[in-house]
């Protein structure tokens, strides 16, 4: 049973709804693009930008790569030095050498002057005492064993890891190290020698026994080189090869850096002069919150100190402020004396920030430990917020420790601190803000085996 | 509903689609779309213009960041609306203070019968009705176009407005017995202008 009441309000209702059902009016006409403006951007820019962070990083890589080849290039006289050493090993041997036992001790000291002499001619073109110094330090648990033919501890002031001279492999043909400048073949590798003399000889003998019964025009036009015995008969069975856990800071190489870090943010909030309104009571979060914590991941590459990093960090802004409004509040205080408040409408404030970015950043190692190091790091970024597009410039100072892991691993932890010099608009606001962050950053780093 | 502006655009679920892959040309027609009946909405929920022009660009701001969140786009009328009417109602939640409810009309008794308010509705222009409504003080502006004009009911309003049944229908009451009142005082003027 419907009451008055209700018959009332059905035919209000009723009336209503007819008169509003085809309301309509013009909203303002700069409201589109007001709304432009605020809504976030679309999409496909933002993988543009991602996507030309990433190509740009990996040009990046590949030239530093190619340049690094150009390098190693410079420093090939090595390579040549070795081919030096055969030839002259060739051109040592008798053209009419018999192959006999005795033939085989000629050949074998033919080929141990010729490896002294090339590690002569290496010791020759290795650089300064300086370039020294660091190739044994940050090279030593990095290279092959076929590149260790750098000067051991003993010529190193500082240096406390003891590479002692050993038997190498190069080209799958086994090899004797050798002091640098030395000239003469060490104790073990002598030893080794005589160790395969006998078997080497045992075989040889039987390869001379068929030979007797060729003829002599035959054996005068075999090749020499095939009755050369070949080098890897001459070795001695190589130790078994255990890199040390040093920490590997080799500038020349490439190294990959993947970086994580815990920020507290922070803000310096200006007021222009300019807006419309009173602004007061502003209310920010206490100085350790975890509502004020965000994250930072980076991942690139470094070479020669010089790192080039994408980052992607979030955190959120929260603050509080009132709007200052024509109501006043008249308050007696303990003695009797009273006060004018302003009274205003509370505004809260929670933008989160999504920043993908851009830096290079200049890190340079100090120490003598060969396990770890301490490092600096100064850098520049550049960001752009996903939410608001809005763009942000961040200088970064990082400080701490690294610590290998591996032979190609190191490990850093520090803390880490940036700050924006350029300043920001609010979006629903008219402030602009200045953000910093103080946090903590470890991270990884990959040298390019 | 105007027609479509593109023929790209030839359904609802098409335009609701590129607009949630954040095409700003579908943007633009699917904000074409809407425009003049949402400020209509939002000039009947604000006090003034420049606040339904406030509350309008929040609430296109609002859809075209949440459009994604429509899973069906051929509810996209129903959708745009409530937002509207939400974006409406937080805006006075936000930002207005508390207002005195209180009228010096809600005690006066009334002796029009109900068929009256019916004629001076129908004889009044809409947007001096606007004005009227927009009279009210907020809750009670909210409530008579949540329930009289939007047709929620007083549960769905007191869930929209964080109050109980009872008070949102008190409240309703009494907004609407205001408004009759005022209704009541247009009409004796628009007599004493014959």
């Amino acid at each position: 049973m419907k009451t008055s009441e209700d018959k009332l309000n059905e035919a209000l209702r009723d009336v209503l709804k007819r008169k509003f059902d085809d309301y309509e009016e013009q909203p303002s006409p700069t409201a589109l693009d007001r709304i432009r403006a605020r809504i976030k951007p679309p999409r496909t820019g933002r993988y543009w930008w991602f996507t030309g962070g990433l190509v740009l990083l990996t040009v990046s890589g590949i030239l530093l790569s190619r340049y690094g080849r150009q390098i190693q290039a410079s420093l090939a006289v090595s390579e040549k030095a070795h081919s030096f050493t055969v030839e002259k090993a060739k051109a040592a041997r008798p053209a009419n050498a018999n192959p006999t036992v005795n033939s085989v001790k000629e050949t074998s000291a033919y080929s141990a002057k010729a490896l002294s002499f090339k590690t002569k001619v290496k010791s020759s073109v290795l650089p300064s005492g300086s370039t020294f110094k660091e190739d044994f330090v940050e090279d030593l648990g990095n290279k092959p064993a076929a590149e260790t033919h750098q000067p051991h501890s003993a010529n190193v002031p500082g240096a406390t890891v003891n590479r002692v001279e050993k038997v190498a492999s190069v080209n799958g043909e086994q090899m004797a190290e050798v002091h640098p400048g030395s000239g003469t073949i060490v104790p073990e590798i002598e030893r080794a020698f005589n160790e395969t003399e006998g078997a080497l000889a045992s075989k040889i003998a039987v390869d001379s026994a068929a030979m007797n019964a060729m003829s002599l025009e035959e054996l005068a036009g075999m090749p020499l080189k095939e009755a050369q015995i070949p080098l890897r008969l001459r070795g001695v069975v190589a130790p078994a090869y255990k890199p040390a856990k040093v920490i590997v800071t080799n500038p020349a190489r490439i190294a990959w850096l993947f970086n994580a870090s815990a920020l507290h943010s922070y803000q310096i909030l200006t007021v222009p002069s300019s807006a419309a309104k009173d602004f007061q009571n502003f209310s920010f979060p206490s100085l350790f919150t975890a509502r004020s914590v965000g994250y930072k991941f980076s991942g690139g590459v470094e070479r020669k100190g010089i790192q080039l990093q994408l980052h992607f960090s979030s955190f959120r802004q929260i603050y509080s402020y009132e709007i200052a409004n024509n109501n006043y509040l008249v308050t007696p205080d303990d003695k009797g004396q009273y006060h004018t408040v302003r009274q205003g409408d509370r505004m809260e404030e929670n933008r989160r920030f999504s920043m993908l970015g851009i830096g290079v950043t200049k890190q340079v190692r100090w120490g003598h430990s060969p396990v770890s190091r301490f490092f600096a790091a100064f850098g520049a970024e550049y960001s752009h917020d996903l939410n608001s597009s809005q763009g942000l410039g961040w200088l970064s100072l990082g400080l701490g420790k690294q610590f290998a892991v591996s032979r190609n691993t190191a490990f850093s932890i520090g803390p880490f601190a940036e700050f924006s010099p350029v300043k920001v608009k609010g979006i629903a606001n008219p402030f602009y803000y200045q953000p910093y962050r103080v946090g903590i950053s470890a991270g990884l780093r990959f040298v390019r085996p | 509903m105007k027609f479509f502006l593109s023929k790209k655009y030839d359904s609802l679920a098409s335009l609701v689609k590129a607009c949630q892959q954040q095409d700003p040309r579908a943007q633009t027609v699917f904000y074409e779309r809407y425009k003049a009946r949402m400020t209509g909405i939002c000039r009947r929920y604000a006090r003034t213009v420049a606040e339904a022009d406030d509350i309008f660009q929040d609430a296109f701001v609002k859809i075209f960041n949440s459009i994604n969140d429509l899973k069906e786009p051929e509810a996209a009328d129903g959708w745009v609306k409530v937002t509207v009417i939400r974006t409406a109602i937080n805006y006075y939640n936000r930002t207005t203070r508390q207002q005195e409810l209180q009228s010096s009309l809600d005690g006066v008794e009334w002796h029009v019968e109900s068929d009256d308010y019916v004629r001076i509705i129908d004889q009044m222009n809409v947007r001096d009705l606007v004005d009227l409504i927009n009279e009210l003080p907020d809750k009670y502006r909210t409530v008579i176009n949540l329930h009289l004009i939007d047709g929620y009911t007083h549960t769905e309003i007191g869930e929209m407005l964080s109050m109980s049944d009872a008070t949102a229908r008190s409240q309703f009451m009494r907004g609407r017995n205001l408004l009759m009142k005022k209704l009541e005082l247009k009409g004796i003027v628009h007599h004493e202008n014959f």
